[in-house]
């Protein structure tokens, strides 16, 4: 008998229990996920870049398990945002709590650097707010390369423009070329904080008011290094291969007006 | 939880081929997944607790395999499924291994995972529990890397590039530690048996 036989042999008998069954609670789990179109999802060639764009993933957390289970209408809802290609939808584990807030104030949007630095690297010609009042941009950065070049603007609270304490400043602007490989995007909405599609200059977007919990995923589902965080009121959409998304303390009809000026 | 899907009765068992479950899958047929879920569970389940330990296996695969199904859209079809379930399997068991303490090696880590009576006998072939005890004694004689690649490919018999997966290692690296770990092994087994007829002629 060959030493390889032996240990296959010695797996077999140490590996004879057999396994806990995964499949009810990973069910349940996955029945919790977003609502998936075929019919849509069969047409995309998720091989191409702007198909594996950026996601915007969306959980709605109902009331518990039964609300959800039984919510069709809001399921419905949520399946509705799935026209914008790149986002994708999911719901939160009913009774799930936001993840505390990182401590340490502004949230990591990676490296300063100029404007002209951040063009030099972004793949896309940045887009900057034209509204009067939205001159240069206070702050930019630019993430680590690892994941692609995510250019984020800053503008200074002023008045009308006020502080949010999830970013420490008034706007916040961030915008991703859907080369960005499988990345995942994540926004967890739990019940402080409600979502529905828009549109933007005629594009697709999601606004999202209230609190939401804010991740970001590589491609097999890991996080990417930065810690979930809390984000304040947001519009994303989705225009000509880019991913942009504004947050503020701002209402909608003011976010609104700050998106379409966009370019 | 199926309701949207157009084929939401539809069962999948046993003789549904692979690609087809991990199509359907893609769509949303939860009842797909679940069958991916049943078939590969017990893979996903071992590896984990290779590397992480007993205590910790059977939440590492359950985030896998719903890590798995998020990132199913981006999963090329034609690829075989395991390895790439594996990898984020591995992916996970590293990221908790990070937070909880790990104990023993990988050969005590999936030895603990059942009441092993080394004399019970799966195969046709019956090898000695004193043969097994020294083999499982000689394999912790290894550094961890050499257990993990003689763990994953001998004793889960996964593929090379499942364990390349698993592991996180490049598929040359998996035969390299391979042939360096039995020749170990093999030279512990020859001294063990030495031992052993010389213990013999001494009664």
């Amino acid at each position: 008998m060959t030493l390889e036989s032996e240990l296959n042999d010695l797996g077999r008998v140490l590996l004879a229990e057999p396994a806990p069954d995964l499949v009810p609670e990973v069910a349940h789990r996955i029945a919790l996920e977003p609502a998936r179109r075929p019919g849509l999802l069969g047409r995309l060639d998720w091989r191409r870049p702007w198909v594996r764009t950026l996601s915007v993933v969306l959980a709605l957390s109902a009331g518990s398990t039964g609300v959800l289970a039984g919510s069709a209408s809001a399921r419905e809802r949520v399946a509705d945002f799935l026209n914008i290609p790149g986002i994708s939808i999911t719901h939160a584990p009913a009774g799930a709590k936001p993840a505390p807030q990182p401590s340490g104030g502004a949230p990591f949007l990676g490296q300063p650097v100029s404007l002209a630095e951040a063009q030099a690297v972004a793949p896309f010609t940045i887009a900057q707010p034209t509204l009067p009042g939205f001159g240069a941009a206070d702050g930019v950065y630019v993430l680590p390369a690892r994941i692609g070049s995510v250019v984020s603007l800053t503008y200074a609270p002023r008045p009308g423009l006020p502080a949010t304490p999830e970013t420490g400043t008034g706007l916040l602007v961030s915008q991703f070329k859907d080369s960005i490989d499988a990345m995942l995007f994540k926004k967890i909405i739990y019940n402080t904080a409600a979502a529905r599609p828009v549109q933007v200059n005629g594009h697709q977007g999601v606004w999202i008011e209230g609190p939401h919990e804010l991740t970001m995923f590589s491609a097999d589902g890991n996080s990417v290094g930065f810690p979930a965080r809390s984000a304040a009121n947001s519009l994303v959409w989705q225009s000509d291969g880019v991913i942009l998304r504004i947050e503020s303390a701002l209402p909608f009809d003011q976010a609104l007006a700050i998106a379409k000026s966009v370019r | 939880m199926t309701g949207q899907a157009p084929v939401a009765s539809r069962t999948y068992g046993p003789d549904v081929g692979e690609e087809v479950l991990v199509a359907d899958a893609r769509t949303g047929q939860a009842a797909a997944y679940e069958e991916l879920v049943r078939r590969h569970q017990g893979v996903a389940y071992r590896t984990a607790a290779m590397i992480v330990g007993a205590t910790d296996a059977e939440d590492v695969a359950q985030e896998a395999f719903v890590k798995a199904y998020r990132a199913l859209p981006r999963f090329r079809a034609e690829a075989p499924f395991r390895p790439w379930l594996l990898a984020i399997v591995g992916n996970e068991a590293r990221n908790r291994q990070r937070s909880a303490r790990r104990l023993g090696s990988a050969i005590d880590r999936l030895a603990a995972l059942g009441p092993a009576d080394l004399a019970s006998d799966p195969a046709d072939q019956v090898v000695s529990s004193d043969r097994r005890a020294a083999l499982v004694a000689a394999i912790r004689t290894l550094p961890e890397s050499d257990q993990l690649v003689i763990c994953s490919r001998y004793l889960m018999e996964l593929s090379e590039a499942e364990t390349a997966s698993a592991l996180r290692c490049p598929v040359g690296t998996v035969k390299s530690r391979l042939s360096r770990a039995l020749v170990r092994l093999r030279d512990a087994m020859e001294a063990t048996t030495e031992e052993v007829s010389h213990d013999d002629a001494g009664k």
